[in-house]
């Protein structure tokens, strides 16, 4: 669990507070966003995840021990972060050396450093790739690769900033798939984004950021249905959403996954003798 | 009265691979871009986009080295030897990664310095500079030091840096990666300001949803070739009948899906989702009676 308690931040004496009573809990196992205009403090919040960033005042505890009480290269063994455009910071010859360059790092050696080198390889469908340049990968292979590397070495939180940045379509499709990954080994995963429409594919549990408060906290279906606030906070809202009015007074729309939409549309179309 | 459609930009049979690259990333590629266009050029990633901004902007073969084919024109001249510089007078290039285009340490003075050229009087030019970025939502920015930008906020004073030159054309390469949709909304009027004053836009982006509605014509690129090029009415056609990797807004997704599932047309294929509404409570009340 990552807890913030009153979590005041500024960067400097003078400046304003940049972060501002945050009260926060992210429990393990489960998928959050946290959504927000450009300069509402999203980032700020994440890097006080594995204590990159310590709070002004207040504090931040992750599985019982406070981040000022502990050193960054332990923290961030359990608490991964992804930023924006990771594969820029690719420069081993192959992929392979990629993954394991990270993994000596978090002391891997021999054939514990082998296994878990194919392991990952396996595991995030880069096997083909393994003695490839990771330059040579299209956008959305590098992305997982990317986050197969923030990964490797198991961590408990996987914060990714932005992840959908730059991806077409079928690499969307592709992070997707790498995130349901992680949930299912039972990890926690922590999406920053202002792309509404992505969240439709995994449906977390959002915390929505403004002037460095959190404005609302709740499921991605309950935001929905607070447009003021969606707009007020500096996002828009899926075209989508006008849709789900009509599929939600029959008051059974409690997950907002695509595939269930579509599926629960067809089931109503069918039953209306409309198809 | 009808306006008369001036050609800025003309791309004609153009074939290009880099240096070192055995296959060509562009294949026979032909490219209009009009007086008043904004259009949305679409593909996957590595489809080769970005390289046909690069050419229009010269990058190619100046700064990029390859073999390239065919012929470029622009403002009815073509360019294809001519030096950057001559180049940069008509087409303004705002790339994906906002860092790659900074020069100045202040924001004022980097939005005022690529007027710096154009022999313009100082008054002017901070008067130009204050217009563009009070248009923006960045005038609270200019007095800011470049390191102390979000990314979002380095993003809009590239563009501003970028758009207080009005060139005759603006090339925005994923304008919306680092920009909240607040963000993007502002930048979408601007260009619509822009446009009606004359000036054309290409917008490559992977987020089809922001630009779908402001856009004049769409191209798509498929692995180097040109597979469509038409307005959005013929484009909402063309996305129900092939999936070519586009990111395609949940709420065509939706209607495309159903049809499929269906086999038959029961949704439109429109921007105007009301209507799909209203098609869908027909259906409820179709039911009732």
């Amino acid at each position: 669990m990552i807890e913030f308690r009153n979590v005041w931040f500024k960067y400097d004496e003078t400046e304003e507070y940049i972060l501002k009573n945050i009260n926060l809990v992210i429990e393990k196992g489960r998928i959050y966003s946290i959504l927000g205009d450009n300069g509402s403090g999203k980032t700020t919040l994440i890097r006080h995840m594995n204590g990159l960033l310590k709070p002004t005042k207040g504090d931040v505890i992750v599985d019982e021990v406070n981040t000022r009480d502990i050193p960054i290269s332990i923290l961030s063994k359990k608490v991964a972060l992804v930023f924006q455009y990771p594969e820029r910071m690719f420069f081993s010859p192959t992929v392979e050396e990629e993954i394991k360059y990270t993994l000596i790092n978090f002391g891997f050696e021999g054939k514990e450093l082998d296994e878990r080198t194919d392991y990952i390889l396996k595991e995030f469908r880069l096997e083909d790739f393994r003695d490839r340049a990771p330059f040579s990968l299209s956008g959305g292979e590098q992305r997982r690769l990317s986050i197969a590397i923030a990964v490797s070495w198991d961590p408990d939180y996987i914060v990714l900033d932005e992840p959908t940045t730059g991806l077409d379509g079928e690499a969307r499709k592709d992070l997707t798939s790498t995130i349901e990954k992680i949930l299912n080994r039972r990890r926690t995963v922590i999406i920053v984004s202002h792309d509404l429409e992505y969240l439709f594919e995994l449906s977390p549990h959002v915390i929505l950021m403004n002037n460095g408060q959190i404005m609302f906290q709740g499921k991605f279906g309950e935001l929905l249905e607070n447009e003021d606030i969606v707009i007020k906070c500096g996002l828009s809202m899926p075209r989508i959403s006008l849709l789900l009015h009509f599929l939600k007074r029959d008051g059974n729309l409690n997950n907002l996954k695509y595939n269930e939409i579509l599926n629960l549309l067809l089931d109503k179309l069918r039953c209306t003798n409309y198809v | 009265m009808k306006r008369n459609m001036k050609s800025l930009v003309e791309l004609k049979n153009i074939w290009f691979r880099y240096e070192g690259q055995e296959d060509y990333i562009l294949k026979d590629i032909n490219l209009e871009i009009r007086d008043r266009d904004i259009l949305l050029l679409l593909g996957r990633s590595g489809s080769g986009k970005t390289t046909i901004a690069r050419i229009i902007t010269g990058l190619i073969p100046h700064f990029y080295r390859g073999e390239l084919k065919g012929n470029v024109i622009i403002n009815g001249r073509s360019i294809v030897n001519k030096p950057i510089y001559e180049i940069a007078e008509y087409v303004g290039l705002i790339r994906q990664n906002p860092e790659n285009q900074i020069l100045m340490t202040n924001v004022e003075r980097e939005i005022a310095f690529s007027l710096e050229f154009l022999d313009i009087p100082r008054e002017d030019m901070r008067k130009r500079v204050h217009e563009t970025a009070n248009k923006l939502g960045i005038s609270n920015l200019l007095s800011r030091d470049i390191d102390s930008l979000s990314g979002g906020e380095l993003q809009k004073v590239a563009i501003a840096s970028i758009l207080v030159r009005k060139p005759s054309i603006i090339i925005l390469d994923e304008p919306s990666s680092y920009l909240s949709p607040s963000s993007v909304n502002r930048l979408r009027q601007y260009i619509m300001m822009l446009n009606s004053e004359g000036i054309a836009f290409l917008i490559i982006d992977h987020r089809i949803d922001y630009w779908l509605d402001i856009t004049t014509r769409i191209a798509v690129i498929y692995k180097g070739k040109k597979i469509f090029d038409n307005n959005l009415t013929e484009f909402l056609k063309f996305i129900e009948k092939f999936d070519v990797g586009l990111n395609i807004p949940l709420h065509l997704r939706l209607a495309i899906d159903v049809n499929k599932c269906c086999g038959k047309r029961v949704l439109p294929i429109t921007q105007d989702t009301k209507k799909v509404l209203q098609i869908l409570q027909k259906g409820g009340n179709n039911d009732r009676v």
